[in-house]
């Protein structure tokens, strides 16, 4: 190879002009859903300490829940991760006992999962609000 | 020691996926958590083992994970690694105490 055609070869791949197929979204997701998991456990957990520290504690969280629209709001986005981190993670564990793990089939379980996880998003919506 | 790291990763993904469908049926089930139910489940041994085996597998893929995402971002984002690391873990040792501080 010559020196000049070396030198204008691509270094890596610029993924910004890259289309992803659906399992490479659903493998980001899964990602992304462990870090909102992660990130959010500090105010899940901070919830459960206040609910359980005192019958005003809980009253307090009770209230925010029906009437504070970013509390329901993060604790809508954390139920969604989780619901989502949950179908991935099980399509992650069928793929590695070797099932759909062509193309074709990755096509696939990666839609259901996705699909799967906006179901478990809107049913924790409505347990949330309504 | 990866193979065990792997083998660690997929057995606790299992565990945590089994926990948060759990979770996610009694929340969607009850249109929420009631302290009553709360206490019911803490005052349940099966429940708060179950709940302790949960906590200190989570901590550790957590560990796990931080490490294996910061190790694929940190250099691209110009972040120290380890720092990283270190405060991922730092973080995930308070979770599990708070966690178990809350269980009993």
């Amino acid at each position: 190879m010559s020196k000049s055609s070396s030198a204008k070869r691509p270094v890596n791949l610029d993924l910004a002009t890259v289309q992803f197929p659906i399992t490479a979204y659903a493998s980001i997701l899964h990602r992304v859903c462990a870090v909102i998991i992660w990130v959010g456990l500090a105010f899940m957990l901070y919830l459960l300490w206040t609910t359980q520290s005192s019958p005003e504690g809980y009253g307090f969280v009770a209230d925010l829940m029906q009437n504070n629209f970013f509390v329901q709001f993060i604790t809508w986005g954390f139920l969604t991760a989780l619901g989502y981190y949950c179908m991935g993670g099980t399509k992650h564990l069928i793929q590695e006992l070797g099932y759909f793990e062509d193309f074709e089939g990755g096509t696939k379980i990666s839609w259901a999962a996705i699909i799967l996880g906006v179901v478990l998003s809107i049913l924790s919506g409505i347990a949330v609000w309504v | 020691m990866g193979v065990i790291h792997w083998i660690f990763q997929r057995c606790s993904n299992a565990v945590i996926i089994l926990f948060g469908l759990s979770l996610l049926a009694i929340v969607i089930s009850n249109g929420g958590i009631s302290q009553d139910l709360l206490n019911k489940m803490l005052a349940t041994t099966w429940i708060k083992v179950s709940l302790l085996v949960v906590l200190l597998v989570a901590g550790v893929n957590s560990v796990l994970a931080g490490w294996q995402i910061s190790g694929d971002y940190a250099l691209k984002f110009g972040l120290n690694h380890k720092l990283l690391v270190g405060l991922i873990t730092a973080v995930s040792v308070a979770y599990v105490a708070v966690g178990l501080y809350l269980l009993f």
